[in-house]
């Protein structure tokens, strides 16, 4: 893994959780802006690479609250989605994170392009 | 090329977030915006492992002194404050900590503001029948009459205040779940919306008439088995207030009301609302320490309350100079309704007196901006509803008020009639209702409870009393509406003023047993008195749970606490005593020799009357009993209007087989035939035999899986509710499972050196469905056993979860 791609994960994690505090939960794409903006990478990769961060971050989140509550309300919210384990909650749970962080990198990326070219 | 993609790249992702970040309707089901739903910052997933307490140091310009507030192990809080009113403002901010939501809808609910938020047309059409009844007009009424007593309505206030306080500081990922579901936020607590969740209570349990069915009926029936079948006092029964109790008054009974206006009309009357749901009763006793093994006086209450989750109790403890008082509330009303303190204890059953009248009107021209009383125009009040509904244009509704009360249904096919509403409910009352609670918070004996009761109006309860010092008492409280005979069974004639209420028993009039001979005093929803009670009165009432409860408690010398306990638990069903022996009798043993039959006929007759969870003789029963009732009632349930009729009571029908020629068992659709009791039973038999609930063996499912009991979220939101309990009991049993109510709430306290309660209800303290004291009780409760209630007299003696402290200041 090059310096440029661990410089636009730490920029990713680092904004996405802060904004995340403050901010709607569309900020992680913000911080995938940011990120896909100074990481320079190109705009297929920084998708595919915040797109995974994105996915982790987020599922990871939403796993250590299922884990730390004994998944019982994502079993209820589960039922409530028309019969879904926990387990299908989290994977579209991070499924959104992913989507929503790799679009705003591909974002970042393609912006910084245009306006470095 | 460059500028085209990342443009279009942008607008891919604005359209993404624009997606996620909307509710999408899918046919008749909305889900919430699913990117903020989901995320784990800001969505369900914080509800997940939101503490069920935040503790810590809270400030407030409301306060005036400090209050602590203990959590025990049951999350039961412990309010300890220095300052009467402190202790509203500190009990309204932990309610609101744990059933924000729960208040908000069922001030909502009553005000008719549901479509506001969650729009649809079913609650558009449930929002206008709310406002039209009244509901909005009966709390704006209360809290007109509540600001007459200015040191209490502060008391309110200050409540208030305590639930605005934390939705204030509430940010917009610690909403509690069902706003974020539902998408919405909640607005500022007012007098009014605790106003509104009293109205709420008084329309579940004070607003059951039958004036429009029983008119009809009684034009379908004839008088003659009308008269029958709906009797004011039937023989057999076994009243709240001993029967041969002395009065001591005599009352004006001169007069007989006007009969019902039904001749007049072309068509049946059409209930313009809907009627709260059957089985909202309660059962309370109070037994006195001569008959008590340790004793001491042992009371014992459980409400039977539709079952909902969140529940509609919230326990707690609240001590300050004035009081120290344990017990239950309901979220979004400041006190204890039930409950105890160190000297007396006291509990709630329902009345059922009809305090709920229609009365026939007569315009006084097509406009309808007037009506005719005693020959006189009188014009109407108008009242223009305005009824926002979310995502639509808000509704301007007028609804006409007559000096009896607002007339819910304009029918245009009537124009010159119409049918105005007047219920005790809408009355502004003299002070705040709820006062009778906080003093007897702090009441000490029986003088105090008698002074305590005086001024309350609805919905009148059957207040049971024990103290310490050794009294038990019983008052049947409320403002009750003097009638003429017969008065309120059937719709009025709305145009004679003499048709009104003749003002109200005076309190010291009131049935009521204090210290009776037979050692206990007892309720459950049935007649207050024998017929011998100077007025008149009539509602709708129970006949089995009573005279089971007061046999029970004539069974034996002295009770302990688990007696009690066997009590409230009892599955006895009296209606099934009284009639299982003559069906079983006139069954035809020739044409059920089938082996399988004959087994079941044989468990029958050897069944105990019991509704068991495990007993599959309780199924067969229950659908034999009822295949019996509507066969024989097939006048009523054959008719085209058999909606708008009223069904006599379950209690009937053990009197009418003793006859087992009456016609009423002749069925109406065979004109050749004449049919008799012998041959209901046994059609009854056949069709209960083909249609009873069976496991995939054919076998008859026990009494719990064939009533499929369960507590249901408010909202009725699959996986919020917790379905298939395994309980027994039945409608008529003291363990009252019926139709989604139920035992809401069981307390058995102990009046000794220091009061024991045992205590259970069928959830938990928290709303949060991510909580574990979200349904926590539920399985103790359904099989019967009990927790012990914390009742300290100091801080220290609570071994606290959670510390909370609250100060005067400003954060």
């Amino acid at each position: 893994m090059n310096n440029k791609i661990l410089y636009g994960l730490l920029v990713f994690l680092v904004l996405g959780y802060l904004m995340q505090f403050f901010l709607p939960w569309y900020s992680l794409a913000f911080a995938g802006i940011a990120a896909g903006y100074m990481s320079k990478g190109k705009p297929a990769q920084s998708l595919a690479l915040f797109f995974l961060a994105g996915v982790i971050f987020w599922g990871l989140a939403a796993y250590l609250k299922d884990s730390a509550s004994s998944s019982i309300l994502s079993a209820r919210i589960g039922i409530l989605f028309g019969d879904q384990p926990p387990g299908a909650l989290l994977g579209l749970t991070a499924l959104i994170g992913g989507i929503t962080g790799g679009l705003g990198g591909w974002c970042g990326a393609l912006f910084g392009k245009y306006i470095r070219q | 090329m460059k500028p085209v993609k990342a443009a279009l790249a942008f607008i891919l992702l604005i359209l993404w977030i624009y997606l996620l970040d909307h509710p999408i309707s899918f046919k008749s089901t909305t889900l919430p915006a699913i990117g903020n739903f989901l995320s784990p910052f800001t969505g369900f997933w914080q509800n997940a492992v939101a503490p069920d307490v935040r503790s810590g140091t809270f400030q407030s310009g409301a306060l005036k002194d400090k209050t602590q507030v203990l959590w025990d192990d049951r999350l039961v809080p412990h309010v300890f404050a220095e300052d009467e009113r402190d202790a509203f403002y500190v009990s309204g901010y932990l309610v609101a900590s744990q059933r924000l939501w729960q208040m908000d809808m069922l001030a909502r609910s009553a005000m008719g503001r549901l479509a506001e938020v969650l729009g649809g047309e079913r609650l558009i059409a449930r929002d206008k029948e709310q406002r039209r009844m009244g509901m909005l007009f009966g709390a704006e009424n209360a809290v007109r009459g509540w600001k007459q007593d200015s040191v209490h309505f502060g008391y309110i206030e200050a409540y208030c205040s305590g639930v605005n306080d934390y939705i204030r500081q509430l940010k917009s990922r610690d909403l509690p779940l069902e706003y974020k579901l539902m998408g919405f936020t909640p607005e500022p607590w007012t007098p009014l919306k605790t106003a509104a969740i009293v109205k709420y209570m008084a329309q579940s349990l004070c607003s059951r008439e039958y004036d429009l069915e029983a008119a009809n009926t009684k034009a379908f029936l004839g008088d003659s088995l009308y008269n029958l079948l709906y009797p004011d006092f039937p023989e057999g029964l076994s009243p709240v207030i001993p029967p041969g109790t002395e009065w001591g008054f005599s009352a004006d009974t001169s007069g007989n009301a006007t009969e019902s206006v039904l001749d007049q009309l072309e068509s049946l009357y059409l209930r313009p609302n809907t009627l709260p749901p059957p089985g909202q009763g309660s059962n309370n006793w109070a037994v006195s320490g001569s008959r008590t093994q340790s004793g001491y006086p042992i009371l014992c209450n459980d409400p039977h309350l539709r079952l909902t989750l969140p529940s509609i109790w919230f326990e707690n403890q609240i001590k300050c100079p004035e009081f120290n008082a344990y017990g239950v509330s309901v979220p979004g009303i400041p006190g204890i309704l039930i409950g105890f303190n160190e000297n007396i204890a006291w509990g709630e059953t329902n009345v059922g007196h009809d305090v709920a009248d229609w009365y026939r009107i007569k315009w006084a021209d097509e406009n309808r901006d007037a009506y005719i009383l005693d020959g006189e125009r009188i014009p109407v009040t108008v009242k223009i509803e305005e009824i926002r509904v979310k995502n639509a244009k808000t509704i301007y509704d007028t609804v006409r008020y007559t000096g009896w009360g607002p007339v819910p249904v304009e029918d245009a096919s009537s124009p010159r009639y119409g049918l105005a509403y007047h219920w005790i409910a809408h009355e502004i009352p003299q002070s705040f209702e709820m006062l009778v609670f906080l003093n007897l918070m702090k009441a000490k004996n029986y003088e105090d409870y008698y002074r305590a009761l005086n001024g309350y109006k609805s919905p009148a309860q059957n207040f049971v009393f024990a103290s310490k010092d050794g009294d038990i008492a019983l008052t049947v409280n409320g403002q009750l509406p003097i009638k003429k005979p017969g008065q309120g069974k059937y719709v009025q004639d709305g145009s004679v003023s003499a048709n009104a209420w003749q003002g109200y028993i005076p309190y010291e009039n009131n049935p009521r047993t204090k210290n009776p001979a037979r050692g206990f005093v007892s309720s459950a929803n049935q007649h207050s008195t024998d017929p011998s009670y100077p007025y008149y009165y009539n509602g709708d009432f129970e006949y089995f749970r009573g005279r089971t409860l007061n046999r029970l408690l004539t069974s034996k010398d002295r009770f302990s606490g688990e007696d009690m306990e066997a009590m409230q638990n009892d599955n006895y069903s009296l209606k099934a005593a009284e009639n299982l022996p003559f069906m079983l009798s006139l069954l035809d043993s020739t044409g059920n020799a089938d082996p399988e039959r004959q087994m079941t006929i044989r468990a029958l007759r050897n069944w105990n009357f019991h509704f068991g969870p495990d007993a599959p003789e309780a199924t067969f029963f229950n659908t034999w009993y009822r295949k019996m009732y509507r066969l024989t009632f097939d006048e009523l349930y054959g008719s085209k209007d058999s909606s708008q009729l009223q069904y006599p009571k379950m209690y009937f029908t053990s009197m009418l087989l003793k006859d087992e020629d009456h016609s009423i068992f002749d069925l109406k659709s065979t004109a050749d035939l004449s049919e008799t009791a012998r041959d209901i039973v046994n059609l009854a038999f056949n069709q209960a035999w083909q249609e009873v609930d069976r496991d995939p063996d054919g076998k008859i499912l026990p009494w719990s899986q064939a009533s499929k009991s369960k507590v249901q979220h408010l909202a009725n939101l699959p996986g919020f509710s917790r379905e298939n309990i395994k309980i027994g009991g039945i409608g008529d049993a003291l363990n009252a499972m019926a139709n989604g109510s139920g035992p809401s709430w069981r307390m058995i306290v102990e009046l000794g050196e220091k009061p024991r309660a045992r205590v259970i209800f069928p959830g938990g303290q928290n709303g949060n469905p991510g909580s574990r004291y979200y349904d926590n009780m539920i399985d103790d409760w359904a099989s019967g056993k009990y927790q012990e209630a914390h009742f300290v007299k100091q801080a220290e003696e609570v071994k606290a979860l959670y510390t909370q402290h609250f100060s005067a200041g400003h954060e």
